[in-house]
C-alpha cells in the first residue's frame, strides 16, 4: 500500500519524468533511422521518422503543458502560455499518429518532394488544427483522443492485412502489428480515464506506462532491424 | 507477396549492381542489363540522378558514361537493411 500512496503523492513528479523518458525515446528513435533514410530516401521512412520526430514534440509540449501548474506553487497561470503548450501538444500529438498511418499508406498518395509540406498532408495539418482548437474550447481531450483511437483502428487493420499478406515470407513483423494495437488499446484507456474516470492516478500511470512499453518495442524492432 | 515497392527497391538495387560490375557503363548498356523499357530507364536513371546514387559523365564526343555514386554504393551495402526495414515496418 505503501508504494500506492507514493505514487499518488509524486503523481505530477511521475508523470513529468515518463514524458521525459517517451521523449528520449522518440529522439533515439529519429536518430537511429537517420542513416537509413539518408541513404534510401525512401517515403515510407521519411514518415515513420517524422511520426516520432512529433510524438517526440508532443511529449515536450505535454511536459511544458504539465510543469507550470503542476510543479510550481502558487504559479499563476498565464493564459497564453496555457493556449499554446495546450494547443502544441494537441497539433503535434495528432499528426504523429497521422504520420504513422500515412507511413503505411503514402505509396497510394504517391511520391511527394516533401514529406512535411505537400497537399495530403496539408489536409492532415488543418485536422489536427481543427480538434487541437475544438477541444480548447470544450477543455477536454476527447476529440484528439477519439480521433486516435479511429487513427490506429485503421493502422491496426492495415497492418493485419500486411502481416496476414507477409505469413510465412517473414516480412511484416508480428511485434509491429502488436505495437500498432498496444498502441490502440493506450488511446482508448487514455479515452476512457480523461473521459469517464476523472483522470484517475492509476489509469494515468496504467496509460503512461504502456506508452512507455510500447514505444520501448518500437526501438527495439528498430535496433534490431538496423544492427543486423 | 512482392510488394510495388519492393520492385522498384529491387530494380534500383539491380540497376546499381550493373554499374558498380563495370565501374563505368555506357546508357545502353545499361539499359540492357536493367532488363526495363527506355521510358522506364529514363524515370530510374533521373531517380537516380535526383538522389546522387549515380553520375554521368559527358566525354569530348558527347558520349556518356554512368558511374556510382559514393551515396549508390552506400545504399548498395545498407540495401539488406534498408529492404528489411521497409518489410518489417510495412512502409
Amino acid at each position: 500500500m505503501q508504494q500506492y500512496a507514493w505514487i499518488i503523492e509524486n503523481r505530477e513528479l511521475l508523470t513529468l519524468a515518463l514524458d521525459a523518458i517517451l521523449f528520449l525515446i522518440c529522439m533515439v528513435i529519429v536518430v537511429k533511422t537517420h542513416r537509413i533514410f539518408k541513404i534510401s530516401e525512401h517515403g515510407g521512412i521519411r514518415y515513420f521518422r517524422n511520426a516520432f520526430l512529433f510524438y517526440g514534440l508532443a511529449f515536450v509540449s505535454r511536459y511544458l503543458l504539465s510543469v507550470n501548474y503542476e510543479l510550481i506553487e502558487n504559479f499563476t497561470l498565464n493564459p497564453l502560455y496555457m493556449v499554446i503548450t495546450w494547443l502544441l501538444y494537441e497539433f503535434f500529438f495528432v499528426m504523429a499518429g497521422f504520420f504513422l498511418l500515412y507511413s503505411l499508406l503514402w505509396r497510394r498518395f504517391g511520391g511527394k518532394s516533401s514529406s512535411l509540406f505537400n497537399g495530403p498532408i496539408f489536409i492532415l495539418y488543418s485536422l489536427a488544427l481543427i480538434i487541437a482548437i475544438l477541444d480548447f474550447f470544450w477543455l477536454g481531450y476527447d476529440i484528439m483522443f477519439f480521433s486516435q483511437i479511429i487513427v490506429f483502428s485503421f493502422a491496426g487493420g492495415i497492418a493485419f492485412e500486411k502481416y496476414g499478406a507477409n505469413i510465412g515470407g517473414g516480412g511484416f513483423l508480428r511485434l509491429y502489428l502488436s505495437v500498432i494495437l498496444l498502441m490502440l488499446l493506450t488511446r482508448i484507456i487514455h479515452f476512457f480515464v480523461s473521459s469517464f474516470f476523472e483522470w484517475n492516478t492509476f489509469g494515468i500511470i496504467t496509460v503512461y506506462s504502456l506508452e512507455i512499453f510500447t514505444f520501448l518495442l518500437f526501438l527495439y524492432g528498430i535496433i534490431k532491424v538496423t544492427r543486423e | 507477396m512482392m510488394s510495388k515497392k519492393r520492385e522498384h527497391m529491387q530494380v534500383i538495387k539491380d540497376i546499381l549492381n550493373a554499374i558498380r560490375e563495370s565501374r563505368e557503363i555506357k546508357p545502353t548498356r545499361l539499359l540492357y542489363a536493367s532488363n526495363l523499357s527506355p521510358q522506364m530507364f529514363k524515370d530510374y536513371v533521373d531517380e537516380l540522378l535526383g538522389k546522387n546514387f549515380i553520375n554521368i559523365k559527358v566525354d569530348e564526343d558527347g558520349k556518356k558514361t554512368i558511374s556510382l555514386a559514393k551515396k549508390g554504393n552506400s545504399f548498395l551495402e545498407e540495401y539488406k537493411t534498408i529492404e528489411k526495414f521497409i518489410d518489417n515496418f510495412g512502409l
